[in-house]
């Protein structure tokens, strides 16, 4: 098989093996998998929380209950929808508006018959799922640095884009700009590129 | 059928963040029932922060965290998963009233519009707006932007004729008049951080009832 230039001829390995170790906890309750999720995981979810403004102690605290949050809801993990950096993100992001923020995440079940479906969906929800997550990770690391910290600020200072702004001293369009400049990349290596 | 108007990119991006209060969340998230390019485009998003997530420089755990960790599993059992219900409202909003607008607390707000509060927080408030089928709703204006998300029906106003998904953003100090229309009530999720400011005569006698 001729892999094409833009196209992985793998799915990211460590992708994979963080997948199978969700799924290992999934279906047979495998400690040693958790163990190795935790040892990954754990620390970057603590870093998530430090970022955000949360002092060290209840960032440790909460950095476990969202690994043993990982740990009961292993089977709802579903590789076809996202990686596991991608789920676990998530977990540690609705952990935190709900025990730091006491809010509740509203979010769709993508399960829901009643969802309103597209007929003609476009080029990239055919992607596979590993494959595009590795394209955003390519995208994401070969960001110009101004465009790659607009993006990093708005997903982890929760900081609307007037505050950002104010913190790198540009002007609010100028953040706008950035970010969609960022997103017309990563969109342009999903989609496009096939 | 899928939806006309669509939150901007920086609304999507900070929904997918988490960056952004319950009753603007509200609003995405319900959009999204409604809309398969805005749920790709968070799932992008979401992807992009998966990845971001996972090259932060990591933060090192206490000694004992994982030791402390796995003493915990027993006492944590699988989490049942529970199937998807079909309801008459889009799930994230069903999600606050069992599924069932009837079971909501609902309030005059001017004759023909009843409203029920979803959410309501210092930062901002979500609530049900019901239009009978043909009312003009009172001139008003509002001191931020607010968005309205239709449920069913539909209503239009001076920029654009707004049907169900559909998520339509008023912009601040400017003069809105919705009318719902003719064929059936319409019913809205209303998400704003300031109570509606009526002008013109008939309004200020409805007044007392807003908010």
């Amino acid at each position: 098989m001729i892999a094409r230039d833009d196209t992985p001829a793998d799915p990211d390995p460590h992708a994979q093996t963080m997948n199978a170790r969700l799924r290992a906890v999934a279906q047979s309750r495998d400690q040693a998998a958790f163990s190795a999720l935790f040892l990954y995981y754990a620390p970057r979810i603590k870093s998530y929380l430090r970022r955000l403004g949360a002092e060290d102690a209840v960032a440790e605290e909460l950095a476990q209950d969202a690994m043993l949050t990982v740990w009961s809801k292993a089977a709802a993990f579903d590789p076809e929808r996202a990686s596991a950096s991608t789920w676990i993100f998530a977990i540690a992001r609705n952990l935190r508006i709900d025990r730091l923020r006491h809010e509740r995440r509203p979010e769709i079940d993508p399960d829901d018959p009643d969802l309103v479906v597209d007929p003609a969906p476009p080029a990239d929800e055919a992607l596979e799922t590993g494959r595009r997550e590795q394209r955003v990770r390519t995208a994401l690391t070969h960001l110009p640095p101004d465009q790659a910290r607009v993006v990093a600020l708005s997903f982890f200072e929760d900081m609307p884009h007037a505050e950002i702004a104010s913190r790198l001293d540009v002007p609010l369009g100028t953040v706008k700009s950035r970010m969609r400049l960022a997103m017309g990349r990563i969109k342009a290596l999903l989609g496009e590129s096939r | 059928m899928s939806a006309s108007f669509h939150p901007s990119d920086a609304l999507l991006a900070a929904y997918a963040a988490g960056a952004m209060d319950e009753a603007t969340a509200l609003a995405v998230a319900t959009h999204l029932a409604f809309c398969p390019r805005c749920r790709a485009e968070v799932t992008r998003l979401e992807a992009l922060a998966g990845a971001t997530f996972e090259s932060l420089p990591i933060c090192a755990m206490a000694d004992d965290a994982l030791a402390r960790t796995l003493a915990r599993l027993d006492r944590t059992p699988p989490a049942p998963r529970l199937p998807a219900r079909g309801s008459a409202l889009p799930g994230p909003i069903g999600a606050y009233c069992g599924g069932d607008s009837a079971r909501l607390s609902w309030h005059p707000v001017s004759p023909g519009i009843d409203q029920a509060i979803l959410v309501s927080s210092d930062r901002a408030q979500a609530r049900l707006i019901r239009m009978q089928a043909g009312v003009v709703s009172p001139r008003h204006r509002h001191a931020a932007a607010e968005v309205n998300v239709v449920l069913q029906g539909a209503y239009r106003d001076a920029v654009g004729h707004y049907r169900p998904g559909d998520f339509a953003v008023e912009a601040a100090n400017r003069f809105y008049r919705p009318v719902a229309d003719t064929d059936q009530a319409c019913l809205c999720l209303c998400v704003g951080d300031d109570p509606i400011r009526p002008s013109g005569l008939l309004s200020r006698l409805f007044a007392p009832f807003a908010g």
